[in-house]
């Protein structure tokens, strides 16, 4: 090969490798394994891909097919074809064969075969049809491929209409052998050699070469790893940064010829939604080196406070590495680390600047930070420049740019326009106290709301919900790009999930693995530790004392809690030792060592040198651990749930242990009392714990469901109804419950998780909102469309579709509604909803009192368009149209033709259906089995001795 | 009892998108006990294609699942008789099994992959002439096309689009009205005739196509065609166009917020679009005035745009957002209800054109849900949106 051959192939390849790790970049692991197995086509097609998708990759959602054929991979060839570049193509030929074998490159062969046959795929060009039956008949049978080409191409054969240059270029592609698993194999040996030449630049391009190479391969090399490690301690930063990116990903790489799920791909895309706190950088600046009045003492302490936070792995976690405090620092020192701060931050972290101090004013306009060595008068000598903040952050190559300025300007200066390449910008406004007298108020209070999180709002908060959740005296300017407003920025320790630490928490008696508990006993009572949606959960069980006696120093045994022996906490830990869980009271501060876990609640980090007021405290050996959403998952289906926590506080360190488990549940009976406004949490929980349970156990069951909000007398009504219903089927029990919303939610998951057939549109007489949420949430398709009684609160959402019926003394009104608003009402009800209606399956969840209008509509579903309605949880109703409809509806359920077993209950019959198809959790891993927090054990185990 | 394949079966036919439940799996269990697919392993295939097949290329993708499943642990063919003929080892796998049960499944080992067997042996290639087959297949294979959403889910959302009314020449009896004129002259009348229902529902559906839609352009299609052919309308209309079907005056843009890209200062001052352009094929080849058109399909007609408005490429223009606020307008008019169908996931809009135009017209998924939505917006129902214009 001639020295420009060589370097065109030289250049070839990187362009394709380059092209290669863009891919990589915007796409998942699986989606190149999807480019793989297109890249033996000569030319592609979306249907080809699609094809292909379905056939090899099915678990790949449909969206991925279009952002490969718009990735850099591929070359838009015109009339819907597109093209993989010759040098790429092998390579992906290559890491065809490598993951998944030559069979699945014939399988591929056979697929373009019968798709060029099949669909006349390319009727206006025959030399692209020809070249993929080739290049298939290639693949599987080579030789006569080569002598069909020898035999045409030598007698210019006028019968395939094909032109002398086709076979020219044909020639040149088949002639070789397919590229295989030692093409990779080859460039990566020669891409490690590579890395040690002398120039930088190529340096840094091979160590990215020799990552993709490797995701590439789809296996962990050891040397190519360990090349890898080595230029982490290269000379030059950009070389050690390429490297520290592409390690962790090729370590990570094992690679299995199973599709992960769509969960497992969202996971890797971005676990919560949040910056990675690995790729993110913090810089927090104190203008505490001021002169005179300017000095503000307590921005110190106030800067500390706010790593401490951003370092909580339950709001952000950014490692405190990469949090830089510079207290005392001047202007070369602070632009120093902001230099190195946005060198250093990767395109999926976070840039958060924040100053703490005085915000001065330049003759000019300019503003100005005050930092040490500034001279108030002349600011602009040594202070640091806002333009040079903003200049230092807007070109870094971060995805998310946040500045925070917690500093009065003096005077009538107004803070800039927000530069378009920085995400949001927090500040004090005017109205602040002067200088000498201010404080870093925006510090402190944004450490207390982080801590603290914003009740009513979801899982993470963005700083739009965050800003408005800060104090309202606190005049505060709030700039952030429009496309940027609801981007994530921590969690919220609010939200319910993220703020069980610190709780209690009920185990039902089937929750709890015999082995720990022991037979014959009933549930458990579980205190959480720490709970971490990725890293998993650790709590101690509270109520299982041994018979083994506490071994202290005598300061601390007169602290233990009677009775004064060892709780069994769990599963026994690696180190020895105890969680040692103390309580104080509500007037004692707490001792050296204590951990707050919640309110007065907490545990024990060192046995020091016990507190004047010391605590009450209980020690546990061993303890329980959840991997990442296991516990959440047996919340979700009712086997664990929380203790009111008022009465937990209560009874955290009972005398009584053994009947810790029959206190908290003794007013369960899975009949909650409901106090006066609205159902706490712990209410909704344990009402989804007794559907869950009693469906489970087969119980007989009416659901007595409420209409969404009710008024009074609508309570009172339902729950003479329920104790009608008792009395008149006795055995059976009713759950009347006048908070629709919530009680939708949990029907509506638990209806998800049974029923096979949800995928469907759910009729409902409640409110539609919350059980389209819930079903959604398990990951079922429905389309929730109500018929109420009342005016109903409308939850938002694509799905859900909301008609109401309004019966009152004007009669039967139809009526809809759509994001809480009303609109067109106007009669007849009946023959509308039945319009309306569509579908071959009409469920509805329904109860007592919908109105005659509704039942009609129903009727005239079933016997003008042969809709079957099916009846869910329903009680023994009084009008023939009810009975019809639900005899209808058993029919249906149990299949044509069958007969319908006497006296079996809608309820009987879901769980036999459940079972039958093994929908309901009945196998879900139980609480203690052997799972072992993965870290966090050594925060919690002390060894006394 | 069931064997035990059937909940593998049914899972992978859920996963490839057939609609089994309850009904269907009762359905095959009475048939299998009413004696029906025991004979072969293709007889049982067979029987479960005619029971949950309701299409052509549904029938094609039972078969491809029926081939992949593992068969190891289904032993009902294994009934020893005394006719048994030991089946022929190089007998192609995918022919039709003889009638008597043989004591090995004869699928057995199509499961491993492609066999070079399985189809009809081209004649010996020729020296020259046409292109001869490799011979090879794999029963596993499915070529039919699986969207998200399937021309039957499709067709049953866009059933929705009705507008019934009596029209026409009266040829329908109406039983009740000749009932009452006979009760009520107490004289035999001629039969009362009335017009019958029709619908009278009429459609735009301007279709963006080609560049970043060109991955879409199948799906699309195929939803098209299933409104084409099923819901049927009064007047379908289709017309395609590219990104946008006109320009607006750049000239707005000098107002505009710079600091954002949305276009909400200007929104006023936006005109409807007077020039643009749309084509009577998907390659764009013959064109028309869009005021045209809107014109002959009727003020009232709704119009429903398929477009990914920026969404596929992950780009945020605001030229592009300008173009198609006055197409907005434009095809608003006199108050006609527009809904927007985007092909790329909601996931996507973020940070880009679509987001941006959602603000102003109602857009959703391509899905089932998303599809439903539209249709109750094109019905006339109001769908509330951030910055209507």
């Amino acid at each position: 090969m001639s020295g420009n051959n060589l370097r065109a192939a030289a250049s070839g390849l990187a362009r394709a490798v380059s092209d290669l790790r863009a891919a990589q970049r915007t796409l998942p692991p699986e989606a190149i394994d999807l480019a793989c197995h297109v890249s033996l086509p000569v030319a592609v097609d979306p249907r080809l891909l699609h094809l292909t998708r379905i056939n090899f990759l099915p678990d790949l959602p449909y969206e991925m097919e279009a952002r490969l054929l718009l990735s850099p991979l591929f070359h838009e060839l015109g009339d819907g074809l597109y093209e993989i570049k010759p040098e790429l193509r092998d390579l992906l030929l290559a890491a065809l064969d490598a993951r998944f074998g030559s069979e699945r490159l014939q399988r591929m062969a056979v697929l373009l075969e019968r798709y060029t046959d099949l669909r006349s795929s390319w009727p206006d060009s025959p030399e692209l049809a020809h070249a993929q039956r080739l290049t298939a008949l290639h693949v599987l049978r080579p030789d006569e491929a080569l002598q069909w080409l020898a035999d045409n191409e030598a007698a210019a054969s006028t019968d395939t209409g094909l032109a002398p240059t086709w076979f020219v270029a044909m020639r040149r592609q088949i002639n070789t052998t397919p590229p295989d698993r030692a093409l990779l194999e080859r460039l990566l040996d020669g891409a490690v050699r590579q890395l040690r030449q002398p120039d930088r630049r190529r340096r840094v391009a091979d160590v990215l070469t020799v990552a993709a190479l490797l995701a590439l391969l789809g296996a962990s090399v050891a040397y190519a790893i360990e090349a890898l490690r080595a230029a982490i301690s290269d000379g030059d930063p950009a070389v050690r940064r390429a490297a520290r990116d592409a390690l962790p990903r090729a370590e990570a790489e094992v690679r299995h010829d199973q599709p992960p799920s769509d969960e497992v791909l969202a996971l890797r895309a971005s676990p919560d939604g949040l910056a990675d706190p690995a790729e993110s950088r913090v810089v927090l600046i104190g203008g505490d080196g001021l002169p005179g009045p300017y000095r503000l003492p307590e921005v110190k302490a106030a800067l500390l406070d706010l790593v401490d936070v951003l370092t909580d792995r339950e709001v952000w976690g950014v490692d405190r590495r990469h949090c830089q405090v510079l207290l005392g620092a001047d202007r070369s020192q602070a632009e120093e680390a902001l230099r190195r701060a946005a060198d250093e931050v990767g395109p999926d972290g976070l840039l958060l600047v924040h100053f703490a101090g005085h915000g001065l004013v330049d003759p000019d306009g300019t503003i100005v930070f005050g930092i040490a060595g500034t001279d108030p008068e002349q600011p602009r000598l040594a202070g640091l420049p806002y333009p040079v903040v903003e200049g230092y952050v807007a070109a870094s190559g971060a995805g998310l740019k946040l500045l925070l300025f917690d500093c009065v300007l003096a005077g009538s200066v107004s803070w800039p326009r927000l530069s378009p390449r920085i995400d949001y910008l927090l500040t004090q406004g005017p109205g602040l106290p002067p200088v000498g007298t201010g404080s870093p108020a925006l510090t402190r209070e944004l450490t207390r709301l982080l801590w603290s999180g914003v009740p009513g709002q979801g899982a993470l908060l963005d700083l739009r919900a965050i800003h408005a959740a800060l104090n309202p005296n606190l005049p505060l300017l709030l700039q952030l790009r429009h496309d940027s407003s609801t981007t994530p920025l921590v969690r919220n320790r609010a939200w319910p999930e993220s703020t069980l630490v610190g709780r209690v928490l009920v185990v039902a008696p089937d929750g709890v693995d015999p082995d720990v508990v022991g037979p014959g006993r009933s549930g458990a009572v579980v205190l959480v530790l720490r709970h971490h949606p990725r890293e998993g959960t650790l709590g101690v069980r509270l109520d299982d004392p041994s018979d083994r006696a506490v071994d202290l120093p005598a300061d601390w045994s007169r602290l233990v809690a009677p009775p004064p022996v060892e709780f069994r906490g769990g599963t026994p830990a690696t180190r020895p030792g105890f969680v040692a869980v103390a309580q104080f009271r509500a007037d004692e501060r707490p001792s050296p060592g204590f951990r707050a876990l919640r309110a007065r609640i907490g545990v024990l980090l060192r046995f020091a040198e016990p507190a004047r007021r010391p605590p009450r405290i209980r020690l546990f050996r061993g303890y329980l651990g959840w991997e990442p959403g296991h516990l959440e998952s047996l919340l979700a289906e009712g086997i664990v749930w929380r203790a009111d926590p008022e009465q937990a506080t209560r009874r955290l360190l009972t005398d009584q242990p053994e009947k810790l488990w029959d206190d908290l549940t003794r007013d369960v009976e899975f009949t909650p009392q409901l106090r006066g406004g609205g159902p706490s949490r712990s209410d909704f929980d344990l009402l989804l714990a007794g559907l869950a349970w009693r469906i489970r156990q087969g119980h007989r069951l009416t659901l007595l469901l409420g209409d969404g909000v009710s008024s009074a007398s609508q309570v009172r009504a339902r729950r003479a109804a329920a104790a009608e219903i008792s009395e008149r089927s006795p055995g059976e029990r009713s759950y009347p419950d006048p908070h629709g919303d919530r009680q939708d939610w949990a029907v509506g998951r638990l209806l998800a998780r049974c029923g096979a057939w949800f995928d469907h549109r759910v009729f409902t007489t409640r409110s539609a909102g919350a059980l389209a949420r819930a079903i959604r949430a398990e990951g079922r398709a429905a389309t929730v469309s109500q018929v109420g009684t009342e005016r109903a609160a409308v939850g938002s959402g694509d799905t859900v579709r909301v008609f109401q019926v309004q019966d009152d003394a004007g009669g039967s009104r139809y009526g809809s509604a759509d994001y809480g608003r009303r609109s067109g009402w106007s009669p007849p009800p009946a023959d509308r909803l039945s319009r309306l209606i569509t579908g071959d399956h009409v469920y509805v969840v329904g109860h007592h009192g919908e109105p005659g209008s509704v039942m009609a509509a129903l009727r005239r579903l079933q016997e003008d368009r042969g809709v079957s309605v099916s009846w869910v949880a329903a009680p023994a109703g009084e009008s023939e149209a009810e009975l019809s409809i639900r005899t209808t509806a058993l029919r249906h359920l149990l299949g044509r033709g069958a007969t319908p077993y006497p006296g079996v209950t809608a309820d009987t019959f879901l769980t036999a259906l459940c079972r039958q198809f093994g929908a309901l959790p009945s196998a879900a891993p139980r609480l203690g089995s052997g799972v072992r927090f993965p870290r966090g054990e050594e925060e919690f185990v002390v060894d006394p001795g | 009892m069931l064997p035990g394949l059937l909940p593998e079966l049914v899972a992978l036919l859920r996963r490839r998108g057939v609609p089994l439940g309850v009904d269907d799996v009762a359905a095959l269990r009475c048939a299998l006990a009413a004696g029906f697919g025991w004979q072969s392993r293709t007889a049982l295939r067979e029987l479960c294609v005619s029971l949950w097949a309701k299409s052509p290329a549904e029938a094609e993708v039972v078969r491809a699942v029926f081939a992949s499943v593992d068969l190891d642990d289904w032993d009902v063919t294994h009934v020893p008789s005394s006719t048994d003929v030991p089946s022929d080892p190089q007998a192609p796998p995918g022919s039709p099994s003889p009638s008597v049960p043989s004591t090995v499944p004869a699928d057995i080992g199509a499961g491993a992959g492609p066999s070079p067997t399985t189809r009809p042996q081209p004649p010996p290639a020729a020296n020259a002439g046409p292109l001869p087959h490799s011979g090879w297949d794999d029963p596993k294979l499915v070529l039919v096309p699986q969207y998200p959403v399937t021309p039957r889910a499709a067709a049953q959302v866009w059933r929705r689009m009705r507008q019934p009314a009596r029209r026409g020449p009266a040829v329908e009896l109406d039983v009740e009205e000749t009932v009452r004129r006979q009760t009520r002259t107490g004289v035999a009348t001629p039969p009362v005739l009335v017009p019958a229902r029709r619908n009278l529902a009429r459609l735009l559906l301007l279709v963006d196509t080609e560049g970043s839609m060109q991955p879409y352009q199948d799906f699309v299609g195929q939803v098209e065609l299933s409104i084409r052919r099923a819901a049927r309308l009064d007047t379908l209309a289709v017309r395609y166009f590219h990104d946008v079907p006109g320009h607006a005056d750049r000239a707005l843009l000098a107002n505009a917020d710079h600091l954002h890209a949305d276009l909400d200062r200007i929104l006023a001052d936006i005109p409807a679009l007077t020039y643009a352009r749309v084509y009577q094929e998907p390659d764009l080849i013959r064109s028309e005035g869009l005021s045209d058109v809107l014109e002959a399909v009727g003020r009232s007609t709704p119009v429903c745009v398929v477009s990914d408005a920026g969404a596929a490429r992950g780009r945020l223009d605001t030229l592009r957002l300008l173009d198609t606020v006055a197409m907005l307008k434009a095809l608003r008019g006199s108050g006609r209800a527009v809904a927007w169908l985007n092909p790329v996931e909601p996931g996507r809009w973020e940070r880009t054109t679509a987001e941006l135009v959602a603000r102003h017209v109602p857009m959703h998924p391509m899905t089932v849900p998303g599809m439903y939505a539209v249709v109750d917006v094109l019905r006339g129902r109001f769908a509330p949106v951030a910055r209507p214009l």
